[in-house]
């Protein structure tokens, strides 16, 4: 990677207070990852496994409480800890160079503002346009995220607009004032199948357009194939696996991303039965000694139960690292099941 | 032999009055236009569809759970349609229905026990919970438990085994995996097809996602828009799909594969109201297929049969598009 590092997170833990005081969830537990200039960083994992608090964590997004950031944890963007900056400078930041696009586009939308108001007021806030020239804004990126009529839609409810439209206007918003980074958390999961394939066809071209790098979360591994450059794969609170996406895909070395691919039903496959993960995600008040994946891993024996491993380097795939003592003893790679 | 036979399905649902009521009358929803189809014992039906396209609307009518506008539900020689509620009672113990969300779909205030026990004293049946229990793959611990303390997965397997209970030879899964995570979705598919192996049991399950249907189903019917716009086995419709809109759709399914590089045929526009279908096909505005001419815009395709046990409702059908041959999407969406 010769771009430089525009988010470098280091050791993030974010842990939550459970509802009755018995416990600490630690949703996020020692997360490190760095996010280059103009690359396309994909999050995977399912639900539990902390991608949504990550990305919540890193614009302080995360209520407090029960909600909290262990001190120690780093999110460096430019030189500054986000998570140590006073609440002005956090503010210049968030919307502005580090925006945000979110699942539910039917919820993350104000239904009494009209969608050029909510598109405006980053521009009015951040670049201290004037209410004429943001309006005017408002309606470009109406245009750039291929929205048809924007000099009437502009004025438009969220409730007159489709879902499709809606996650447009969402994207239309986090962008106005040209972010160098875009997070986005399941931006297509509540969509249909011919309306996500818009939505991301229209990510690429915006991302080719604008030069921003793009956090991708997402639990879909079809979405990430043809969408991310690099993959962070999590589980239970931790990264087990990073790699390029065509060296994740041709080679997934932790247990957990290779069940998670052979899970994934195949639209070029004939029927047959699919291959299981067995059992479930433990939960995050309680998880498991030694490696958190153990307990449904096919290949463990007792060092696994024993001690967690770091992340280690996969031979000959510069970047591939896998949470996993195979990495050490391949010749384990022999399923007990 | 034909188990269940859907003729000609109608449900509208009449439009709201505006202003308080008073105003005049919307137009009604046509969710479901027209569809038949039929499902043989021991088969697998997948009904495919994006949102809006009515499939759930035809899982529910056809149990009756909404009263049907008109049409016919044959099952196994009984009109359901025509039954009084002593008699259909009677025979919704052989049919039954697994939903979508197993958060909603359980009573929170019953055990895992009650909720099973429930059917088997309604309908006096000798099976026990602990068996249910087991055949659905949940320890006999979860007997005691409420649905708040199940994950996603086990959940299911408890609205599995409450439709399995009381003995059906023919069950509805309406998106039964759509909320559960990809590991689990697996689970539970390899569940769904194991109980109907063992039980011949005949499903019509209901789905958005093409690739989970591909592994379960044996025949699949395409909706769009209240009406089916192609039927066919499921080995066919995958590799030689006949309607544009089939054709769309396999093509906008991710795959999970940085090599597969794979042509997409990217649909402007959303799926129309279905309060004001276009008029002809009811695919044409968003249609990419070359050969689209005015005659779609006026005249309703029927659907047809193109190939023996391959029917689509398509103009033409005879010359199904190719991926690479679809029209160059504009990148403007439209209403």
């Amino acid at each position: 990677m010769t771009a430089p590092v525009l988010l470098r997170i280091r050791d993030l833990r974010t842990y939550f207070v459970t509802e009755h005081g018995k416990g600490t969830a630690r949703a996020v537990d020692g997360v490190s990852f760095d996010l280059y200039a103009g690359e396309t960083l994909g999050i995977v994992g399912e639900s539990g496994c902390g991608k949504t608090v990550t990305s919540l964590s890193i614009l302080r997004l995360v209520p407090e409480p029960p909600g909290h950031v262990l001190p120690g944890s780093l999110i460096e963007f430019e030189g500054r800890n986000l998570l140590t900056l006073p609440a002005p400078e956090l503010r210049g930041v968030r919307g502005n160079q580090i925006a945000m696009i979110f699942q539910e586009p039917m919820t993350s939308l104000n239904p009494v503002f009209t969608v050029g108001n909510q598109i405006a007021e980053a521009a009015i806030i951040h670049q201290h346009l004037s209410r004429r020239a943001a309006r005017a804004r408002a309606i470009d990126m109406l245009r750039l995220v291929g929205i048809p009529d924007p000099e009437e839609r502009v004025d438009h409810y969220p409730h007159q607009l489709s879902g499709g439209m809606r996650q447009r206007v969402m994207i239309a918003m986090a962008l106005i004032c040209h972010p160098k980074v875009l997070i986005a958390d399941e931006p297509t999961t509540a969509l249909d199948v011919t309306i996500q394939a818009q939505i991301l066809e229209l990510l690429d071209r915006l991302q080719h357009e604008l030069g921003m790098a793009v956090l991708l979360i997402t639990h879909d591994l079809g979405v990430v194939a043809g969408h991310a450059d690099r993959l962070v794969v999590m589980y239970a609170g931790r990264v087990v696996e990073t790699a390029t996406t065509p060296s994740l895909f041709a080679r997934p070395t932790h247990p957990y991303t290779e069940g998670l691919l052979a899970a994934v039903p195949r639209i070029d496959a004939p029927r047959a039965r699919l291959h299981a993960i067995p059992g479930q995600v433990p939960a995050a008040t309680a998880w498991p000694t030694g490696c958190r994946f153990h307990p449904r891993c096919p290949y463990a024996w007792e060092k696994c139960v024993a001690q967690e491993p770091p992340l280690l380097d996969v031979a000959d795939e510069p970047g591939h690292t896998a949470r996993c003592w195979l990495v050490t003893e391949p010749e384990r790679r022999v399923a007990k099941r | 032999m034909t188990l269940v036979d859907v003729r000609e399905l109608v449900k509208h649902y009449p439009g709201e009055r505006s202003w308080l009521g008073l105003g005049p009358a919307r137009a009604s929803i046509r969710a479901v236009d027209g569809v038949s189809f039929t499902i043989a014992s021991g088969r697998t039906l997948g009904l495919v569809g994006e949102s809006g396209s009515g499939k759930t609307t035809v899982g529910r009518t056809m149990l009756r759970l909404q009263e049907p506008t008109s049409g016919k539900m044959m099952f196994d020689g009984t009109d359901v349609f025509a039954l009084d509620a002593g008699a259909l009672r009677a025979l919704r113990r052989r049919m039954q229905i697994v939903f979508q969300d197993p958060y909603s779909s359980l009573n929170p205030r019953m055990t895992v026990e009650e909720t099973l026990r429930e059917p088997l004293e309604i309908h006096r049946l000798n099976g026990t919970v602990a068996a249910l229990l087991e055949e659905v793959g949940l320890d006999g611990a979860f007997a005691k438990r409420y649905p708040h303390e199940l994950s996603g997965g086990q959940r299911q397997r408890v609205g599995i085994a409450r439709a399995l209970s009381v003995e059906p030879v023919f069950v509805v899964c309406d998106e039964p995996v759509s909320a559960l995570d990809v590991s689990v979705q697996a689970q539970v598919l390899n569940l769904l097809a194991d109980l109907q192996a063992k039980r011949r049991l005949t499903y019509l399950f209901i789905a958005h996602d093409l690739a989970v249907v591909r592994h379960i189903a044996d025949d699949v019917a395409v909706m769009y828009l209240g009406k089916l716009v192609e039927r066919a086995p499921a080995a066919e419709i995958y590799t030689q799909p006949r309607h544009p809109y089939t054709t769309a759709l396999l093509s906008a399914v991710p795959e999970p594969d940085p090599k597969a590089g794979k042509q997409r045929i990217v649909l402007t526009g959303d799926m129309p109201s279905p309060a004001r279908p276009p008029s002809g096909c009811p695919f044409h505005p968003r249609c990419p297929h070359p050969l689209k001419s005015e005659r779609c815009r006026v005249d309703v395709p029927p659907l047809r049969e193109i190939t023996p046990g391959h029917p689509a409702a398509c103009h033409y059908a005879e010359q199904p598009m190719a991926v690479s041959e679809s029209r160059p999407s504009a990148s403007a969406a439209r209403d």
